[in-house]
């Protein structure tokens, strides 16, 4: 559709004729024979004569943009001859006298090493402020729906539970059946070594009401609500609805934090005692299998075993745990900036958190119940 | 090569309607665009534009009817993308949907590392070219976020243009514009009409814009849920005996 014709005009001018149609298609071919004319002919003084094109669109200025580059990069003069009226906004050079450097595809370009800890620096400043003044406003958003009840926003909050809460079942009693029953199995090879099979139930029922429960129910609530919060309060942040709600004289963490931190707070301790029942029943199954503990036998040792204040520990554990999982969640959702992406590292950040959070608080309990064990005596 | 022949039916939308789980949005839509014209949707927020313009593209299929590009008929995207066509095509979305965690130039670049083989250095004289077309060439490594609304549309539209497609869609282009930026913009389109031919469909409920850049225009009625006049915008306003047309282009209920 193009043809390209080049004659010497003088001892050092190159001539170079373009006619035909230049488009997308022919662009790469049209580009690729201007440059090997160019590189072919050691001429000083470079004309392009436009005159005889009947059809150019972006990407053939470009592509003569591109070769008026290469001749500036060789020192060599160039000159466009006839330039089409249409084109004449982009490819005089009284208007545009130099071409463009061609970096702008580069992007932003990373950081360096100092840079890297110097923003490293920076941002944990910025988390540090975030995370302060967050708490802040959720013992404000507590203390202000404490005041005036009616302030909260209670009709959203049964389907959050909803949400939090009872659409977990399914995984979490699944999940704490099998841990059960993977407890018990492992103990079993041992006990039976010792004749000590009916161990089993002391083994299963302490391990599964103090640790495993809270803290699978803990980390089956990160995966679900937490990340879903950061991706949800995100979005909004993205959206401006947050910034919607301010001007419309709402407290953001009233209207979304608070309820949410109450949901979860809520809906973790009931999800734990499920899962120590199912922790324990999965264990009794196992116990019948493996070791000839019968049920009855198994759950007289539970009773004698385990005592209230074993599952009220796990249960104020998983109580503190939504309360973080919630928070945290939410606030990896307010410090979203711009656009998808950030939706996406703020939703992998909350569930991060959340975890290095909960084990760093679960170390904190043992502590605490090492010294005080029977603790509702105080 | 592109033609400007007033005769040829660039789209041809065949009894169409369109519409969402619960309602039908349009319903037995027909119209011609002709190759080289600029073409306007027009009607009143809600009436269904964007879900004609969906249909229209792809995105969304409609109930009944068929989209023709010349002589094919238009699959919907989520069934059977049609690449030929959909290469032929730049949209640009009511919100200008960039790609937020790409540059400018990057969100630019896209289409044209997607559809052609150019080489680095002729990419991004391209781009530069194509934000130069919209004013926009300083901004090139800004993310979309550090950039004004109307900014953003700007480099959307540079976007939709990158391979100087044959029909260029535009979902409310000066929604959210000020009225300088937006007539700028109107001249940028008259001006990628004019200077390769391209066929343009606008959405756009603003008369002075309609009438400043449309050959034909098309009103839909969110009653009747279907075209209720087609024409030039001049004539739909002068000549209309319709109260409604006359209420539209009017600007007020009477
Ligand atoms: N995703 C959707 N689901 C259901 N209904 C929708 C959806 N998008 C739009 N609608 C409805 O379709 C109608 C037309 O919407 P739209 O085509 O966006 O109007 P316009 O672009 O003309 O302002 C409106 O009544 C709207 O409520
Ligand atoms: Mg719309």
């Amino acid at each position: 559709m193009f043809q390209i014709q080049y004659k010497q005009k003088s001892f050092d001018e190159l001539l170079i004729h373009i006619a035909g149609s230049v488009s997308v298609e022919d662009a790469v071919s049209v580009n690729n024979e201007l440059l090997e004319i160019l590189e072919s002919q050691p001429l000083k003084n470079v004309q392009l004569d436009l005159g005889g094109l009947s059809y150019l669109d972006g990407a053939g200025m470009a592509v003569i943009r591109n070769f008026a580059r290469s001749c500036n990069k060789l020192r060599n003069s160039i000159t466009l001859l006839n330039i089409p009226s249409s084109a004449k906004r982009f490819l005089d050079r009284d208007q545009f006298p130099i071409y463009n450097d061609n970096s702008i595809l580069e992007g932003i370009e990373d950081p360096g090493f100092v840079e890297q800890i110097g923003e490293g620096m920076v941002n944990l400043k910025q988390n540090t402020y975030d995370i302060i003044s967050f708490l802040g406003g959720i013992v404000d958003a507590f203390s202000s729906g404490l005041r005036s009840p009616g302030s909260v926003k209670w009709e959203g909050f049964l389907r959050l539970f909803e949400k939090a809460g009872v659409d977990a079942v399914p995984i979490v009693v699944i999940l704490s059946l099998l841990m059960g029953a993977i407890l018990a199995f492992q103990a079993a090879i041992q006990l039976r070594k010792f004749g000590a099979n009916i161990f089993v139930a002391d083994l299963v029922s302490l391990s599964i009401c103090l640790e495993m429960g809270p803290l699978l129910t803990a980390l089956i609530i990160s995966g679900r609500s937490g990340a879903g919060y950061a991706a949800h309060v995100g979005s909004m942040q993205v959206a401006e609805e947050i910034d919607a709600l301010r001007v419309l004289g709402i407290d953001p963490f009233l209207y979304l934090v608070a309820p949410r931190i109450l949901a979860v707070a809520l809906a973790a301790p009931c999800l734990t005692i499920l899962a120590d029942i199912m922790g324990v029943i999965g264990g009794c199954l196992v116990a019948g299998f493996s070791l000839d503990v019968t049920p009855t036998a198994y759950f007289n040792q539970v009773k004698k075993v385990l005592e209230i204040s074993d599952v009220l520990k796990g249960l104020i554990k998983s109580l503190v745990f939504g309360v973080q999982i919630a928070s945290i969640g939410c606030l990896r959702g307010f410090q979203v900036r711009g656009g998808a992406e950030s939706v996406g590292s703020a939703t992998t950040s909350a569930v991060v958190t959340c975890i290095f959070v909960l084990t760093v608080t679960n170390a904190l309990f043992a502590v605490l119940f090492y010294y005080f064990p029977r603790i509702w005596s105080f | 090569m592109l033609t400007n022949d007033f005769s040829v039916a660039a789209i041809s939308v065949r009894n169409v309607s369109a519409g969402y789980a619960e309602e039908i949005v349009i319903h037995d839509v027909s119209f011609d665009v002709f190759k080289g014209e600029v073409f306007a949707v027009m009607g009143r927020s809600g009436c269904g534009k964007t879900t004609l313009f969906r249909a229209m593209v792809g995105l969304l299929k409609p109930l009944t009817g068929e989209i023709y590009y010349g002589a094919e008929k238009m699959e919907p995207i989520s069934e059977q993308p049609q690449l030929h066509i959909l290469r032929k095509l730049g949209v640009l979305f009511q919100s200008g949907a960039l790609f937020s965690s790409m540059t400018v130039a990057d969100n630019v670049a896209l289409p044209l590392r997607q559809f052609t083989s150019l080489p680095k250095n002729v990419i991004g004289e391209l781009v530069y070219l194509k934000l130069e077309l919209v004013g926009l060439s300083d901004s090139a490594k800004k993310l979309p976020e550090e950039l004004s609304g109307g900014m953003q549309k700007r480099v959307a539209l540079a976007r939709a243009m990158a391979l100087d497609p044959e029909i260029l869609f535009f979902d409310e282009p000066s929604a959210g514009l000020d009225p300088l930026t937006s007539a700028e913009l109107d001249q940028t389109i008259l001006g990628i009409n004019s200077s390769i031919g391209t066929t343009i469909v606008v959405i756009t409920h603003e008369l002075r814009s309609a009438f400043a850049i449309a050959n034909r225009a098309i009103l839909l009625d969110p009653v009747e849920k279907t075209v209720i006049a087609e024409g030039p915008p001049r004539e739909l306003k002068n000549s209309a005996s319709d109260l409604r047309i006359r209420a539209f282009f009017r600007g007020y209920a009477d």
